[in-house]
C-alpha cells in the first residue's frame, strides 16, 4: 500500500508542477500580448506624433503660418536705396 | 494473498497510465501553447516587409509605413503628386514614384529623392497662389539645380491629398504630377532657345536685325506678333517683344535640319529624359514631314509637344553655360553632361534675358537682383483644332542670371479671364519663387550691381 501512496505523492508533485509551468506559461502569454498591444498603440501614438510635428513645422505649414501672420521673405522687405 | 498481490499490480499500472496520460495532455498542451519552444513548427505566414520609405534630399520621410502597413505622408500635400498613391488595401504603387519604384518600395527598401521640402514648399506655395488668381485647370513650377542637374521642387496645382477618398481620376486631375504627365507646346519660351541655335551658328548675332510686320504669311497661313513693336527689330528685341514674327523671319537663315537637330540634342523627343523615372513621350512629327509653316511654328514653340520638365532640361542648358544635364529625381544617380551651345552663346543669351527682365515680363522682375526668363503664350489644341479660349501660360527662366544657381520653369494650363498670358498668369509666380529663394539662400538685394547693368544695357 505504501508504494502506492508513493506514488500518488509523486503523481501530485509532478502534477502540481506541470500546473504551476502551466500558469507561468499562461501568465508568460498574457504578459507577451499585453507587451504586443502596447507597442502597436505606441506605434500609432508615434505616428501620430509624427504626423503632428509634420502638420505644424513642415516648410509649407511653416511658410503658410509667416504668410499668415505678415512676415515678409528678406528679399521682398523694404530697403533703403543709397543715395547718389 | 495472490488476489491481493494482482489487485495491487492492477491498480498501479492503472495509476500508472492515468499518470502517463495525464502528463502527455499536459505537455502537448503546454507544446501547443508556449510561444518560446523552439521545437513547435512555425505555421504562422511570414509577414511581409514594410513597405519602403521615400526621403527627401534632407531625409525628411514623404511616405513611410507604419508597422500595420499603413502608409502616411508625414508632409501632407507637399510633393503629393510626384510621390503617386497606391492600392489602400497592399499599398501596390499605382501611380507616381509608388508606382515606378514598386520594386525597391515592396522590398522595403529606402529611397532618397533630390526634392528639397523648403524649396518645394517655396515653390507650391507660390503655384497654388498663382492656380487661385489665374482660375487655371491645373499648373505645374519645377525648380532645377543649375550645375547638377537635380530637381530641387516639382509642384503641381491644385493640391492634391493622397489620405482623402479619391473621385474619379480622368475628372479629378489633381492625383496627377503634370509636370511629367503632361505634354504641351512650349510656345515664346523657345524662341530663347532658337535664338541661342542662331548665335551658336553665327548666323546672327543679338544685333542681327530683321524685318518684323505685325503679321506674316508662310506656306498659306498667317503668322501674327501680339505685342505691337517697331517693324525693324534687332534679335534682343524679338525676344523682348515675342516677336513671332522676327523669330521665324531669323530662323530660316538656318538649315531647316538644324532646328530638328538641335531639339532632338536638347532631348525634345526624348521619351526616356530620365532614368527609372516614367515621362510623357513627346510629339514631334519627323522631319521628313516639315513644312515651312511647321517649320516657322517649331521656332516659336508651335507644333510639338513636350512636358515641362523636357523644358526645364533645355533651358538649363542655357544657364548651365551651354552644357544639357539630364533631369535626376534620385538621389546618386549621375548625369552625363552633353555641350550643346558654346559658354559665350549662352553667356549671351541669360545676359540678353537678365538685361530685359523687366521689359519680357514686368511680373517676374525682383529689384535688386539679376534674374532672367522668358514668357510663353500657347495655344492649345482641342478636337484635333487650335483653341480660340483653351491656352497654356508659360515661364521659364533662371537666376542669378549671370551665373545661375537654379533653373525655373512655371506653366499653367486654360486660365481663365483676360489676361491669359504667361506675362500676367507664370511669370508672377516665378517672381515669387525666386523672391523665395533668395530668402532662404540669404542673398539682400543688391541696387548698386543692377544700377551697372541698367547702364551696361544703356
Amino acid at each position: 500500500m505504501s508504494t502506492l501512496w508513493r506514488w500518488a505523492g509523486v503523481y501530485l508533485l509532478l502534477m502540481s508542477g506541470l500546473t504551476a509551468f502551466g500558469y507561468l506559461n499562461q501568465r508568460r502569454t498574457a504578459h507577451l500580448e499585453d507587451l504586443q498591444t502596447r507597442i502597436l498603440d505606441l506605434e500609432r501614438r508615434q505616428t501620430q506624433l509624427t504626423l503632428q510635428r509634420f502638420d505644424l513645422l513642415s516648410p509649407l505649414a511653416l511658410r503658410q503660418w509667416a504668410e499668415a501672420n505678415g512676415y515678409t521673405p528678406m528679399s521682398l522687405a523694404k530697403w533703403e536705396r543709397k543715395l547718389p | 494473498m495472490t488476489q491481493a498481490t494482482l489487485s495491487r499490480t492492477w491498480v498501479v499500472s492503472l495509476a500508472s497510465l492515468v499518470f502517463a496520460g495525464g502528463l502527455g495532455y499536459g505537455l502537448y498542451t503546454l507544446y501547443l501553447n508556449a510561444p518560446g519552444l523552439i521545437a513547435r513548427s512555425n505555421n504562422a505566414p511570414t509577414p511581409l516587409p514594410v513597405r519602403g520609405t521615400v526621403q527627401a534630399a534632407d531625409g525628411t520621410p514623404i511616405a513611410t509605413s507604419t508597422g500595420d502597413q499603413v502608409r502616411i505622408h508625414p508632409l501632407g500635400l507637399s510633393m503629393s503628386q510626384v510621390i503617386g498613391f497606391g492600392e489602400r488595401a497592399n499599398g501596390k504603387g499605382l501611380s507616381g514614384l509608388e508606382r515606378d519604384l514598386e520594386p525597391t518600395l515592396a522590398g522595403g527598401g529606402t529611397v532618397r529623392l533630390t526634392l528639397d521640402p523648403t524649396v518645394q514648399a517655396i515653390a507650391e506655395t507660390a503655384l497654388w497662389k498663382g492656380l487661385q488668381t489665374s482660375g487655371s485647370d491645373w499648373g505645374t513650377a519645377l525648380v532645377m539645380e543649375t550645375k547638377t542637374g537635380k530637381l530641387l521642387a516639382v509642384a503641381n496645382g491644385p493640391a492634391f491629398d493622397p489620405t482623402a477618398k479619391r473621385g474619379d481620376p480622368q475628372e479629378d486631375l489633381a492625383w496627377r504630377n503634370h509636370a511629367f504627365a503632361v505634354p504641351i507646346e512650349p510656345g515664346s519660351t523657345m524662341k530663347t532657345l532658337t535664338a541661342a541655335m542662331l548665335l551658336q551658328e553665327n548666323v546672327a548675332t543679338l544685333e542681327s536685325h530683321v524685318d518684323a510686320p505685325m503679321w506674316r504669311k508662310v506656306g498659306g497661313w498667317t503668322i501674327n506678333d501680339v505685342i505691337h513693336h517697331p517693324e525693324n527689330l534687332t534679335l534682343r528685341q524679338v525676344l523682348e517683344y515675342s516677336s513671332n514674327v522676327g523669330i521665324s523671319r531669323l530662323a530660316e537663315r538656318l538649315p531647316r535640319d538644324f532646328l530638328y537637330t538641335y531639339m532632338k540634342k536638347l532631348h525634345f523627343a526624348d521619351s526616356r529624359p530620365m532614368q527609372a523615372i516614367t515621362v510623357a513621350a513627346p510629339k514631334i512629327r519627323p522631319l521628313p514631314k516639315w513644312g515651312a509653316i511647321e517649320y516657322a511654328n517649331a521656332t516659336f514653340g508651335q507644333g510639338f509637344l513636350i512636358t515641362p520638365l523636357h523644358l526645364t532640361a533645355a533651358y538649363n542648358a542655357l544657364a548651365n553655360d551651354g552644357v544639357y544635364l539630364p533631369p535626376t529625381l534620385l538621389e546618386g544617380q549621375t548625369a552625363k553632361p552633353e555641350p550643346i551651345f558654346r559658354p559665350e552663346v549662352a553667356q549671351a543669351i541669360r545676359k540678353a534675358l537678365g538685361d530685359g527682365a523687366e521689359k519680357i515680363a514686368r511680373n517676374a522682375f525682383l529689384p535688386g537682383y539679376y534674374v532672367g526668363g522668358k514668357t510663353g503664350t500657347a495655344q492649345v489644341v482641342v478636337n484635333g483644332r487650335y483653341s480660340g479660349s483653351v491656352f497654356s501660360a508659360l515661364y521659364a527662366g533662371f537666376f542669378p542670371a549671370d551665373k545661375p544657381k537654379v533653373t525655373v520653369v512655371v506653366v499653367f494650363y486654360h486660365p481663365k479671364g483676360e489676361r491669359i498670358h504667361g506675362a500676367y498668369i507664370a511669370a508672377p509666380v516665378f517672381h515669387d519663387i525666386a523672391a523665395g529663394l533668395y530668402a532662404l539662400w540669404g542673398v539682400p538685394p543688391d541696387f548698386g550691381k543692377l544700377e551697372s547693368h541698367d547702364k551696361k544695357v544703356n
